[in-house]
């Protein structure tokens, strides 16, 4: 399973937080594959419309939405969720995503940081 | 004229002045015949009175809003504070309303504080009562989802979030960025400038000029005195960046491995074509923010009181349409100084020399 995570939209703009990021669940740690699994189903993920929450009104501002694209044995489903999501399971899958996006950003930074950090200390 | 019809009025009967229409009338019922007879003519000098201020007000008014002047009645601020308990339900559970003393969060405490500043400025600033100029009450919902990294205005209400503490800490911290989310309702009330491309960076624009303006308002601070940050405080210790924006240096606010490097420009030349972002709304909003920070401090003295000025009688002036792009909206500026102040005095000079300092003429 494949999950492509971009978040869009909020009181700035930030390039790095607007860069969409893609999470190989097979490849993370069997529990945390599980549980994401597990709440991709709770979700329903694949039967979800194509805009699930709460569409900003006419004359809203520095509303955020999600756009989530998920890859499964030959299947692809993609649904944007607006914030405020009134669907639990929903909210809980995106918070789910949210932590593991933070996690890839975090280790990205660290990989890209070593190659200066040893030229310092041979 | 309305002196001159003033001091006419006035040398008949000066109580008339102050005495509302329906006593008036009653005195026009009740009173001896002299008295009728004054009461009847101030009248008919109030309701033309009444019919001019309708006739030269400047402005549009909002669909839905009464096309007759806002009775003069006192400004009251209601303030009502809600939280959402970490949840995403709105708008939550009361927890301050106007007038009740502070409670233990503090959270709750700058919600309300942040939302009288506000009120207070446009009130003593503008002469505007509320966001809509009708008294509307002000409403906030604090705790806002779970570590949540934003705070947005939804047409109706306020909603603050925590922040992550990582990235973002809560988003009551910066007073401009809770005047920042109100002053969306004051546009969507005058002006409806749409949320994408450049009238929506013109939107975004107007909420920084006037979160920036509460913000040293409350400071007693002048345009050379102000730092014309963004959020400063609410960017994480770990955070390398001061804040979410800089209306004197736009694109210096951040510039960090986990956010990015600050995006926006603060030349036309240096425009961002983008579909993310509402095609760049909180981008290309530095271009009309540096060209407000360039007269504001061309200007100097207060920022509230001229450029601040001319700011706020352009949104509400009937060229600003939904459409209107920086072009427009610099001209209308420039035009909006000659009429508030003089066609060839310094405010307007200001006016035209802050937006060549973008690269628009005017």
């Amino acid at each position: 399973m494949q999950i492509k995570f971009t978040q869009e939209g909020g009181v700035g703009y930030f390039p790095v937080l607007s860069k969409p990021v893609t999470i190989e669940v097979d490849s993370l740690e069997q529990g945390e594959a599980e549980e994401l699994k597990r709440l991709v189903e709770s979700a329903h993920f694949f039967e979800l419309p194509a805009n699930v929450g709460t569409p900003p009104p006419p004359g809203a501002a520095d509303y955020q939405h999600y756009t989530i694209t998920i890859e499964e044995g030959g299947r692809s489903h993609s649904v944007r969720v607006s914030v405020p999501v009134k669907d639990d399971a929903v909210q809980n899958l995106v918070s789910a995503m949210q932590k593991q996006v933070k996690a890839a950003r975090a280790a990205e930074i660290r990989s890209r940081a070593k190659p200066t950090a040893d030229k310092k200390n041979p | 004229m309305y002196r001159k019809m003033y001091k006419k009025m006035c040398d008949r009967k000066p109580i008339f002045c102050v005495v509302p229409p329906y006593m008036l009338d009653a005195i026009a019922r009740n009173g001896t015949p002299q008295q009728r007879t004054a009461a009847l003519r101030t009248k008919a000098v109030d309701n033309t009175f009444r019919a001019l201020r309708v006739a030269t007000q400047p402005t549009r008014f909002a669909p839905g809003r009464s096309a007759l002047p806002a009775p003069l009645a006192p400004a009251l601020k209601r303030r009502s504070i809600y939280t959402a308990g970490n949840t995403q339900n709105l708008p939550g559970t009361l927890v301050r309303a106007e007038g009740q003393v502070q409670v233990q969060d503090v959270v709750v405490n700058e919600a309300y504080d942040g939302l009288g500043a506000t009120f207070d400025f446009f009130q003593e600033i503008f002469g505007r009562n509320s966001i809509d100029d009708s008294g509307l009450p002000l409403d906030a919902t604090v705790h806002f989802g779970n570590e949540y990294n934003n705070a947005f205005w939804n047409s109706a209400q306020m909603v603050f979030g925590d922040g992550d503490g990582v990235i973002f800490n809560r988003f009551t911290i910066a007073l401009d960025v809770i005047g920042h989310e109100l002053a969306h309702g004051v546009t969507e009330d005058e002006s409806q400038l749409q949320y994408f491309n450049q009238s929506g960076a013109l939107n975004e624009s107007m909420s920084d000029v006037f979160g920036s303006l509460i913000k040293q308002f409350v400071k007693h601070q002048t345009a050379s005195q102000a730092d014309w940050l963004i959020g400063e405080g609410l960017l994480a210790p770990a955070i390398s960046g001061v804040a979410l924006r800089s209306m004197k240096d736009p694109g210096s606010a951040f510039d960090d491995p986990m956010l990015g490097k600050d995006p926006q420009p603060k030349h036309i030349k240096d425009f961002v074509n983008t579909f993310e972002d509402n095609g760049g709304v909180h981008i290309n909003s530095g271009i009309p923010n540096h060209a407000f920070y360039q007269v504001a401090t061309k200007l100097g003295g207060n920022a509230w009181e001229k450029a601040g000025r001319i700011w706020y009688e352009t949104l509400r002036d009937a060229r600003v349409r939904p459409n209107t792009g920086f072009k427009r909206f610099a001209h209308i500026t420039y035009d909006v100084a000659g009429r508030l102040f003089n066609l060839n005095g310094q405010e307007r000079a200001a006016v035209r020399d802050g937006w060549a300092a973008v690269g628009i003429s005017v």
